[in-house]
């Protein structure tokens, strides 16, 4: 391809169409980061203190939440991945009404905000949600009322992830080669070294990325988890209560830093470098 | 109602590019007097769809000038320099009706409905396409989007047509058939038209004249005969036909030897250039040879069926390869006599 | 056909994953159109009087969230329109870190920025602009993301050269050719900045004040302090704004993926 010399493109065009961008950009992001960093280092009367990241380490509440926030995130993320995957594959490798249907309904939690998701747990599993209610129905016993309960939250979580991988996935798999794998078919290889050698393979950028971009989301997923937040505590809500209710803004700052830093080093550092 | 007011266009040492070793195209000199349909070919990479987009204004050249009648255009922006330019994919826009797409640009200079209307027609019917006005531009065949796109930029009264690739994106049985029926439109049009390929069989056919381009430099310019009986270097030659680059020793008369017993005729116009020369170089083309129990043995190595004939790909005995058409078939292996052909009009290649 | 085992296993899960994805739709009309649902569906019979409550409760909050998404659509044309431009059409150093921070603000969580700027401008809470900024800052990556590829499309350059040699000047050709010719990704990234903006939460939450409260975050309340069926009521009344606009993405072409 030419490449092309543009003799007659001023310079200061560009310069200032990207200007109020990038100058949004700079106070939307930039600064509040920056200031949300520098309150994580400064105590109550100004003087520079670690205290607020100690408190994560030390203190047994907020070590707990952040366990339980990567704990979720994995196990969800986990969840997903095993459930979604085989079903992107299903959905991109054929055609047909019925398959692009499926694939229309697993978009159906994209447009949802975590606190409606958080809701549909409530309505399923909730104190009088459809879940207990059939159960007593069937052996006389309220059970599964688990939605304010670490297994409500997965399902949630469970619930956004779907068609995050769904949708990374079936993109990967829409650009595998059939001639690539017919041509394997016709030197006979069974199904299973099809998988084994060809097909996970070229799938491994696209699981990776459907991984952290679910590991990412959930760690700083809070609508979910605020509308369930009477029991299993997150980080997000930590920060949100640190902040709101019990005035640390150092604490909530520092927490906030630290879950900044994990999504971050997840979706730029380890996505950006497939 | 003129369709065109052709202009001169002038390369006068055109180069474009990152400087010496990077040129894209390299110090072109050529004159295309108005109303000429100048060809450039070469292979892909050569510089060819460059020419063209500096005509355009596209893109700007590095050095030299530009000449459009007298003016200078090097540095004017497309926008106002009255050029049609059809590139490979037509580049319809999809978004208007066939009509719409031809009276654009007489509704971005602002010309009153009527006028658009009227020209438009003009165009639908010069262009053969009265038919299709209303259609989406969706629905069309590739010869009938051609046919759009060049309407589109004759609407404007080009100064100059430049054509990129303009048969390259249909099918190869129509190709031909359209290549005439587009020339023919041309001429009527009577526009200055530089018209980009990489086939020369359909630069011999259509032009006026031919640049031949190798890696942005200008190898040959000159009428299609000029080219096919005079090639300048073995490139130019080799390009236009399937030619065997031999040498030859002149023996006097209207001769010259290529080995012992293989004779070529020389047309006296080209003897006199190189009457004072011990040896001359020789395209031989296929066609140039036939099978004759008087010439010398060549070994065949490889044989085509090419419909009528075969085309015989030989060597001589520790010599140069030859090739040359046969009308009964041959094995590899096997040696034949050959012999050019009394009436041949052999290509000498002038530096 | 089938006799790929993989693909056996993936239509189920497809199907459960369905399944799972459209339960909570049937069952949230069921809530809200039941008199009383600790009782179990429909007991004491179909009413409509939870779904006309939820619209009068909604709809000031709705009207609000409108007017603010069409505030950010605003704000995203003329600051992020420009900047897909030169992001798609220049070549310059440091093009390709720009476009990654341009991606940046769905990395970081909504409450971490929602933090920053309560914390780097604190008295702008008040009149509202923190309120804008946030959407402004997790709408603009989906508006340039989905501009910047359309605006680089070699074919859409190549009509616009066309349009140059017919005569067109810069503005002409942005009216004539540009914008009719990406209209779909126009539409697409229109409609998703609208959607988004009406869902958002997570940065909404801390920005807003009485004055100014968005519809999830009234749904929030609803659903925090109010009773199941008022809370499902008022769910249908938001999804009735959104799913429209998730189905008109989905034919689009478009899928947007932001945070939960």
């Amino acid at each position: 391809m030419l490449k092309q010399v543009r003799t007659h493109t001023p310079w200061l065009l560009p310069l200032g169409l990207l200007g109020p961008f990038v100058l949004l950009l700079l106070v939307l992001l930039g600064w509040p980061l920056a200031i949300l960093l520098w309150r994580s280092l400064q105590d109550g009367e100004g003087g520079f203190s670690l205290a607020g990241y100690f408190s994560i380490l030390q203190r047994r509440r907020y070590f707990q939440a952040f366990i339980n926030t990567v704990g979720l995130a994995i196990a969800s993320t986990l969840l997903a991945l095993i459930l979604c995957t085989p079903a992107a594959i299903y959905l991109e490798r054929g055609k047909g009404w019925g398959r692009r249907a499926l694939a229309v309904m697993l978009t159906i939690p994209l447009s949802l905000p975590g606190i409606v998701i958080g809701f549909f747990i409530i309505l399923n599993f909730g104190m009088t949600g459809v879940v207990p209610q059939l159960a007593e129905a069937a052996t006389g016993d309220r059970q599964f009322q688990i939605a304010y309960s670490i297994w409500g939250l997965l399902l949630g979580y469970v619930y956004f992830q779907i068609p995050r991988v769904v949708l990374v996935v079936r993109g990967a798999t829409a650009s595998l080669s059939e001639d690539v794998i017919d041509v394997a078919r016709t030197l006979g290889t069974p199904t299973w070294r099809l998988y084994s050698d060809i097909i996970l393979p070229t799938l491994r950028p696209a699981l990776t990325n459907a991984a952290t971009l679910s590991l990412a989301t959930a760690l700083g997923a809070f609508g979910t988890a605020a509308t369930l937040s009477r029991g299993f505590r997150v980080l997000p809500l930590e920060i949100a209560t640190a902040f709101t209710e019990s005035f640390q803004p150092q604490l909530a700052a520092s927490m906030s830093i630290v879950l900044a830093s994990l999504t971050t080093v997840l979706l730029v550092g380890v996505r950006g470098k497939q | 109602m003129a369709f065109t007011n052709p202009a001169t266009l002038q390369f006068q040492q055109v180069s474009y590019g990152y400087g010496p070793e990077e040129w894209a195209v390299d110090d072109i000199n050529l004159v295309v007097k108005p109303g000429e349909l100048v060809v450039l070919v070469g292979p892909s990479g050569c510089g060819k769809s460059t020419l063209l987009k500096l005509v355009a204004g596209l893109i700007y050249p590095t050095r030299g000038t530009l000449l459009l009648d007298d003016m200078n255009v090097a540095r004017k922006p497309p926008e106002q320099r009255q050029v049609g330019w059809v590139p490979q994919s037509y580049a319809l826009f999809d978004h208007l009706t066939v009509a719409e797409n031809i009276a654009f640009g007489l509704r971005m200079q602002g010309q009153p409905r009527q006028q658009r209307q009227r020209r438009t027609e003009h165009l639908l019917d010069l262009c053969q396409i009265q038919a299709l006005a209303r259609r989406s531009v969706h629905d069309l065949s590739g010869g009938q989007r051609q046919r759009v796109a060049i309407a589109r930029a004759l609407a404007v009264q080009p100064r100059v047509l430049l054509l990129d690739e303009p048969l390259a994106a249909l099918d190869p049985q129509l190709r031909v058939s359209l290549r005439s029926s587009l020339v023919s439109l041309l001429r009527e049009a009577g526009v200055t038209t530089l018209f980009v390929t990489h086939d020369q069989t359909e630069a011999l056919a259509i032009a006026d004249r031919i640049a031949v381009l190798r890696a942005g430099r200008v190898e040959q310019y000159g009428n299609p005969e000029t080219l096919w009986d005079r090639p300048v270097n073995e490139f130019v030659a080799r390009f236009l036909s399937r030619a065997e680059i031999v040498e030859a020793h002149y023996v006097g008369g209207n001769q010259v030897e290529i080995v012992p017993g293989l004779i070529a005729p020389i047309a006296p116009q080209h003897l006199n250039a190189h009457r004072n020369a011990h040896t001359v170089t020789l395209a031989l083309r296929p066609t140039d040879l036939q099978v004759d129990s008087t010439g010398v043995m060549l070994v065949v190595l490889a044989s085509e069926y090419t419909g009528s004939s075969y085309l015989v790909y030989g060597q001589l005995p520790n010599g140069p390869r030859l090739s040359f058409m046969s009308s009964a078939p041959v094995q590899p292996g096997e040696t034949v006599p050959v012999q050019v052909r009394p009436e041949a009009k052999v290509a000498i290649i002038s530096a | 056909m089938t006799r790929d085992p993989v693909e056996r296993i993936g239509k189920v899960f497809a199907l459960l994953s369905a399944f799972i994805c459209l339960i909570p739709l049937p069952l949230l009309l069921a809530v809200a159109t039941t008199s009383v649902w600790q009782q179990g569906p429909w007991s004491g019979g179909f009413t409509l009087k939870w779904l006309q409550a939820g619209w009068e409760a909604v709809s000031p909050h709705a009207w609000f969230s409108v007017q603010l998404a069409l505030q950010v659509l605003l704000l995203n044309t003329m600051v992020g329109f420009p900047a897909a431009w030169v992001l798609a059409r220049s070549r310059f150093r440091g093009r390709q870190v720009l476009m990654s921070l341009t991606m940046l603000p769905l990395a970081i969580p909504g409450i971490a920025i929602a933090l920053g700027l309560l914390l780097a401008y604190p008295t702008w809470k008040a009149n509202g602009w923190l309120l804008i900024g946030g959407h402004l800052l997790y709408t603009l990556p989906f508006w340039v993301g989905t501009l910047t590829p359309a605006l680089s499309q070699p074919h859409l350059q190549e009509l616009e050269a066309v349009g140059m040699t017919l005569g067109t000047n810069t503005w002409k050709r942005l009216v004539f050719i540009t914008l009719p010719q990406i209209r779909g990704a126009l539409l697409a990234a229109a409609i998703i900045v609208l959607t988004l903006s009406l869902g958002e939460f997570n940065v909404s939450f801390f920005l807003f004040t009485p004055l100014n409260k968005t519809l999830p975050v009234d749904l929030y309340s609803a659903y925090i302090t109010g009773r199941l069926e008022v809370a499902a009521a008022r769910t249908v009344w938001f999804l009735l704004f959104v799913i429209p606009a998730a189905v008109a993405i989905e034919s689009l072409g478009g899928a947007k993926v932001g945070q939960a």
